[in-house]
């Protein structure tokens, strides 16, 4: 059992030290101003080309969510983004942006992306919600984590977990990266903070990695499946 | 891309500044807080956990601590906002703490009375930067103009207002260093 609880650590810190985690760099995107033209005749004919740098958001969001679960078990992860942004005069505008889930065994990753481009939002509301284990069996374990972004490029995160007494050992993590553009151009079209974040927050620690389940008699295999 | 990572109140309160970089496809950063080893919970009991931090994207002013402890501050010990019209609310789901201010969206929480709000925001403790305001179970549309120490500013250039669901949220831009009133009301 001493063993194997070594072997388990070593291959578990192989795991998280290694590219297999999260291995995509965020995806790098041209961020334009968005312009606004009118045209008017004044009195005596002449004509007045008015440009106007309107104040803009474009978020390009992704989410991964990863699951190790031992051989032979079949184990249904899943990952759900939901965005909402409100806008300075409209109702709130909700977008139901992705949603997955499988059914995988061994390692399994599934992503879900979103992208938004509107004009002066106060803030992009985005759920990601993950989870992995059996919902029919009450052993599913999730995490919520809930990014509220406000237009001055201040983020708030609230990070829920909570599972269910799991028969599932496996890890679940997130990690989002995107690029946003967060304030209204200055008068050299410039957007202001604007860049690739990258964030990556590991999530749980391994559940039920301590070889208390009798029935267990499998070591995980790092990315070979069944 | 720099950013500044403040987590609240939770245990191991920890804040750090840096840059991610990307090396042969691996994460580093500096001063990192890896939530990933946290202590286990007990296998077969359920549990809940909830961690709440702010993240403050492009301080590329935050070179030290001196720069960076204002923000740490503001978002962990909020002002205590003093009404004339409307009240604090501090049972919100969302407020960890019960102290008005709601963590995970950083916002303080108020209700309106029939005059909207007017209240105080004390910065000359601690500076509150590009505050937010949530008001719950607003009627109408969001105002135009609110009152910053009595003189109307317009929406656009000194504050954003939006509703979201029933609530109004308004964010204020600039940073509060003074006893400044702010007064909302419906247009």
């Amino acid at each position: 059992m001493k063993i194997r609880s070594i072997l388990a650590f070593t291959i578990l810190i192989y795991w998280f030290s290694s590219a297999l985690v999260f291995s995509d760099a965020p995806q790098s995107r041209q961020i334009l101003p968005v312009l606004s033209t009118r045209e008017s005749l004044t009195n005596n004919s002449v004509r007045i080309l008015t440009v106007t740098a309107e104040s803009y958001f474009k978020l390009v969001f992704s989410s991964r969510c990863r699951v190790l679960a031992y051989p032979g078990e079949h184990t249904r992860i899943g990952a759900r983004i939901i965005a909402t942004y409100d806008l300075a005069n409209d109702p709130e505008q909700k977008a139901n942006l992705s949603s997955f889930q499988q059914d995988i065994c061994g390692a399994g990753i599934v992503e879900g992306s979103l992208q938004l481009i509107e004009s002066t939002p106060a803030r992009v509301v985005i759920d990601i919600r993950g989870f992995f284990g059996q919902r029919s069996e009450r052993t599913e374990t999730e995490i919520v984590r809930r990014y509220v972004i406000y237009s001055t490029g201040q983020i708030y995160v609230r990070d829920t977990h909570s599972a269910t007494p799991c028969d599932t050992d496996g890890v679940l993590g997130f990690c989002v990266s995107g690029v946003g553009a967060f304030t209204p151009a200055d008068e050299h079209n410039d957007p202001g903070p604007v860049g690739d974040f990258w964030l990556n927050w590991g999530g749980q620690p391994p559940i039920n990695f301590h070889g208390k389940y009798g029935k267990k008699k499998c070591k995980p295999l790092l990315g070979l499946g069944c | 891309m720099n950013f500044l990572h403040v987590l609240h109140f939770q245990k191991g309160r920890a804040h750090y500044w840096g840059r991610w970089l990307f090396l042969r496809k691996k994460i580093f950063c500096d001063g990192d807080v890896n939530f990933a080893w946290r202590p286990a919970p007990a296998w077969d009991q359920p549990y809940s956990q909830t961690y709440t931090f702010m993240l403050q994207i492009k301080p590329e002013t935050m070179t030290d601590n001196k720069v960076v402890l204002p923000y740490v501050e503001d978002y962990r010990n909020p002002a205590k906002l003093e009404f004339s019209h409307g009240q604090s609310v501090t049972n919100h789901p969302n407020d960890l703490n019960h102290d008005g201010y709601d963590e995970s969206e950083g916002c303080y929480v108020m209700q309106a009375d029939k005059n909207g709000v007017d209240f105080t925001i004390n910065g000359s403790a601690r500076s509150r930067f590009n505050p937010i305001f949530k008001i719950v179970n607003w009627l109408g549309e969001p105002p135009s103009f609110i009152a910053v120490n009595g003189r109307q500013v317009p929406t656009k250039d000194h504050f954003h207002a939006a509703r979201s669901g029933n609530d109004l949220v308004i964010q204020y831009f600039g940073t509060i260093d003074q006893k400044t009133d702010f007064g909302i009301t419906p247009n």
